[in-house]
């Protein structure tokens, strides 16, 4: 029988958004037991992601594509942690758990009396992460942020762009699970040391620093050399032609990066060696180089004709780096995706059959072949397991809590 | 002195470029004794790709290679040469992770696939980190920074309808790859630790890039909405007074609210264009106003007055910015190595920090084959003689 790495392990995901949301999840398809805790009074933000698609519905809550993406393999709780009796099952469950996740600002879970220090004299291997934007300490340690600004004061926007342009972002709110599976590799680093030593600790996770650690290469050029690196497009530093090239079709595009004077060859005798391919401009690699911006047109001349996949098909037949910019609908018939089973289809209530993401697909452990066990939670699905079969409250008691909203599964005001 | 996280992890790291380096520098910085193991007479291809000191490429002058290989230890060794294979062989006897980034099938013909290695160490894990990963159509295709970043992220661009997509800058796609190997090693040695058995771990850049944005296909099966349909919420980024950028990225109403006050509109928050259900109806509307009161702005003093007002609006700094961010310098984002030839350089330290078992560069990256002796003789028992023949056949 498969046992999972993380089976038998308790996390608390108290996150809103995707960052925590994403760690976790990974954690859950890892086998950890996750439990994912909101407020009726105050619902996961990202609930409303992707939303504003859809036309209107009942329950809406449940129907954001984003969360129900991030949050499978994971059980729900709504506790109201503005109320006492909120707090108080917090730390019931803070006492049985391994690892908590959080996102708030700093100041936040301080002020409901469940900082790591008053969590840790129950349980003294208790792991807790805290990824707010900007870090837990710091003069900027309370301004909130999201995806974009964090992308933003990363420095990752400023490298990205056309250099006689504003600097951009690339819209996918891509520092989220750069953050995520930081803290992820960070909450795994306190597991094994306290699987020889014991103690949990505490983890503080800027995601700004946490992004900003993948251009440390940039950042260390200004160091040394005192050079603020530029937006360079779609350029390369060497290689030309180096694109993405417009295909036949709507909105269809191709990357196309050559690098060597042999792929060149390969590239020209793959597109049929049309005149200018012997061209003077184009006969060294330096040449190309210089006379790039004229290379692109006549390349893009050539791909708008065909079809993105067979231009990769036919340029990695020559030894060529080509693949399609693939869209959102292509990943899902992707032949290498599909192969590789990065998708699952997995029925939820209310929005039926979908296909998902497998949280884990990059990490394929030959002892461990990770899965969607069960859809996102619906809000409040868990109560009753938790408090009754986990906490030991009795229905009476659950009931109460759902009197006085402490609990529930729907929101305050919907 | 303070606790490693991963104190007694040996790891032999026969990877190169960008990906698995940045992986193995990650358990470096947190404890891993990390021995590089590099191809003679060259080393790691990272160390003739630039930056380098002053422009003047040189082994020892690539701020990259410098970046990625703090804290490490560096061998050569011809694993083409049986002799080279066999000092190979014996490190991982002991070892606990080995990493590579060679194309898939490389380490079988050298003798050293997962099957083989496990018979030497059945506690070993391997990660293997490559472009498309060890199964799969496109398993032997080709790539490169922007070529995958176009099969991972999702068309999903906030330029709109029409706009050529831009690749992001610098080496995120392999970084991130290097992120999601350093995960499954952790994850491995995590599961090895309690049932005595390694494992291998298969990453794919293709993939790691994927998990950057994945639900834009979810929305796509939801709705039938493309990528470019959907588009965000986004303000996008604005000009400044003196030419710097600011991003209003304020979210929740109340952070809304207190943006429009902030820049001096906050008749907006009353305005029935920008309430909660039209507001995304009318962004462009009110991207107009925002940006002519941005313009009166200097950028550092706007985004200052943003934290006073506790507004997530962005500045957006330069890499010479950043290494000057009051935050960072408060929180000892930075950290200082000297090394040999490049001299001073300071670059991000912690990715993340850990309490009991912090962050430690012990050294700057390693000189090609620095550890030779250290390693072959010292911990394998080869002599000084030896080392000079394997220097002679070409085998370090």
């Amino acid at each position: 029988m498969v046992v999972l790495p993380m089976e038998g392990l308790r996390v608390i995901d108290a996150t809103t958004s995707w960052a925590g949301a994403y760690l976790t999840n990974m954690m859950g398809t890892f086998g950890a037991q996750v439990i994912k805790i909101e407020a009726i009074q105050r619902l996961d933000l990202w609930r409303a992601a992707g939303t504003f698609l859809l036309s209107p519905r009942e329950k809406l809550w449940e129907w954001s594509p984003a969360w129900n993406a991030v949050n499978t393999n994971k059980l729900e709780l709504t506790i109201n942690l503005t109320n006492p009796k909120g707090v108080d099952i917090f730390k019931k469950l803070a006492k049985i758990s391994d690892v908590i996740a959080e996102n708030f600002t700093p100041r936040v879970m301080d002020n409901f009396g469940l900082g790591y220090n008053t969590l840790q004299q129950d349980n003294t291997g208790l792991v807790m992460i805290s990824l707010p934007a900007h870090g837990g300490t710091g003069p900027w340690k309370d301004l909130p942020g999201f995806a974009h600004p964090i992308e933003m004061m990363s420095g990752l926007a400023q490298l990205m762009g056309y250099p006689d342009g504003p600097p951009r972002i690339c819209g996918t709110g891509i520092t989220d699970p750069i953050a995520g599976t930081n803290g992820f590799i960070a909450v795994l680093f306190a597991l094994l040391y306290r699987q020889t030593m014991g103690m949990g600790q505490h983890i503080d996770l800027s995601q700004v620093e946490a992004a900003t650690c993948l251009i440390g290469d940039a950042i260390a050029d200004y160091s040394v050399n005192k050079r603020v690196q530029q937006r360079q497009a779609n350029d390369h530093r060497f290689m030309a032609p180096h694109g993405y090239y417009r295909c036949k079709g709507d909105e269809m595009w191709v990357g196309i990066a050559v690098a060597t004077d042999s792929e060149w060859d390969g590239f020209c005798r793959a597109i049929g060696s049309p005149s200018w391919t012997s061209d003077e401009r184009f006969s060294t690699s330096l040449a190309r180089w210089n006379h790039r911006r004229e290379l692109d047109v006549l390349v893009e001349g050539w791909t708008v004709g065909h079809d993105h996949y067979h231009v990769m098909n036919m340029m990695q037949k020559v030894g060529v780096a080509a693949g399609p910019y693939l869209t959102s609908a292509e990943l899902l018939t992707d032949p290498h995706v599909n192969a590789r089973g990065v998708f699952q289809r997995v029925d939820r209530a209310l929005v039926g059959t979908h296909p998902y993401p497998v949280p884990t697909t990059p990490m394929r452990l030959s002892n461990a072949p990770a899965s969607i066990m069960r859809p996102a939670p619906l809000l409040g699905e868990h109560n009753n397991y938790v408090l009754g079969e986990l906490l030991g409250l009795s229905s009476t008691e659950i009931k109460l809590l759902e009197d006085e909203r402490v609990i529930g599964t729907v929101p305050i005001g919907a | 002195m303070a606790d490693k996280a991963l104190a007694n992890l040996k790891v032999l790291d026969l990877s190169h470029y960008v990906a698995g380096p940045y992986c193995t520098r990650i358990l470096a910085g947190f404890g891993a004794n990390v021995i590089k193991v590099e191809k003679p007479p060259g080393g790691d291809p990272a160390r003739r790709i630039g930056p380098f000191l002053g422009d003047e490429p040189g082994p020892e002058r690539s701020v990259l290679f410098l970046y990625l290989n703090s804290t490490k230890k560096s061998i050569t060794l011809n694993l083409k040469s049986p002799a080279g294979l066999k000092i190979m062989r014996d490190l991982l006897k002991d070892a606990d992770v080995l990493v590579e980034s060679f194309k898939p099938g490389t380490m079988s013909r050298l003798g050293l696939s997962y099957e083989a290695v496990r018979t030497l160490n059945p506690r070993l894990v391997m990660t293997s980190v490559s472009n498309f990963g060890q199964t799969g159509p496109y398993r032997d295709y080709k790539t490169s920074h922007l070529v995958t970043w176009g099969m991972g992220i999702g068309l999903y661009t906030p330029d709109g309808y029409g706009a050529r997509p831009l690749q992001m800058g610098g080496w995120v796609t392999h970084y991130v790859a290097g992120l999601f190997a350093a995960a499954a090693t952790a994850a491995a040695v995590f599961q090895r630790n309690k049932t005595d058995n390694g494992q291998h771990v298969d990453t794919s850049m293709q993939e790691s890039i994927m998990m950057m944005t994945t639900f834009p296909s979810v929305v796509y099966s939801y709705t039938g909405l493309v990528h470019h349909d959907i588009g965000g919420k986004g303000l996008g980024v604005m000009t400044t007074k003196d030419g710097g950028y600011i991003g209003p990225n304020a979210w929740t109403r109340p952070q809304i609210e207190r943006m429009f006050a902030l820049l001096g509109v906050p008749e907006m928050a009353q305005d029935p264009r920008f309430q909660e259900s039209t507001w995304v109806a009318n962004r462009e509307e009110a991207k107009e106003i925002l940006k002519n009161r941005i313009k009166e702005w200097n950028s550092r003093e706007l985004f200052e007055k943003a934290v006073e007002w506790n507004v997530p609006i962005a500045m957006l700094p330069t890499t010479k910015d950043i290494l000057e961010s009051p935050q960072h310098q408060a929180r000892g984002f930075f950290e200082e190595v000297e090394h040999p030839v490049i001299g001073k350089a300071t670059m991000p330290g912690a990715p993340f920090k850990m309490m009991l078992t912090p962050w430690k560069t012990e050294s700057p990256a390693p000189l090609l084959g620095q550890h030779n002796t250290e390693v072959i003789c010292n911990g394998l028992g080869y002599t000084r003689d030896d080392l000079e023949r394997l220097r002679e056949q070409g085998v370090i």
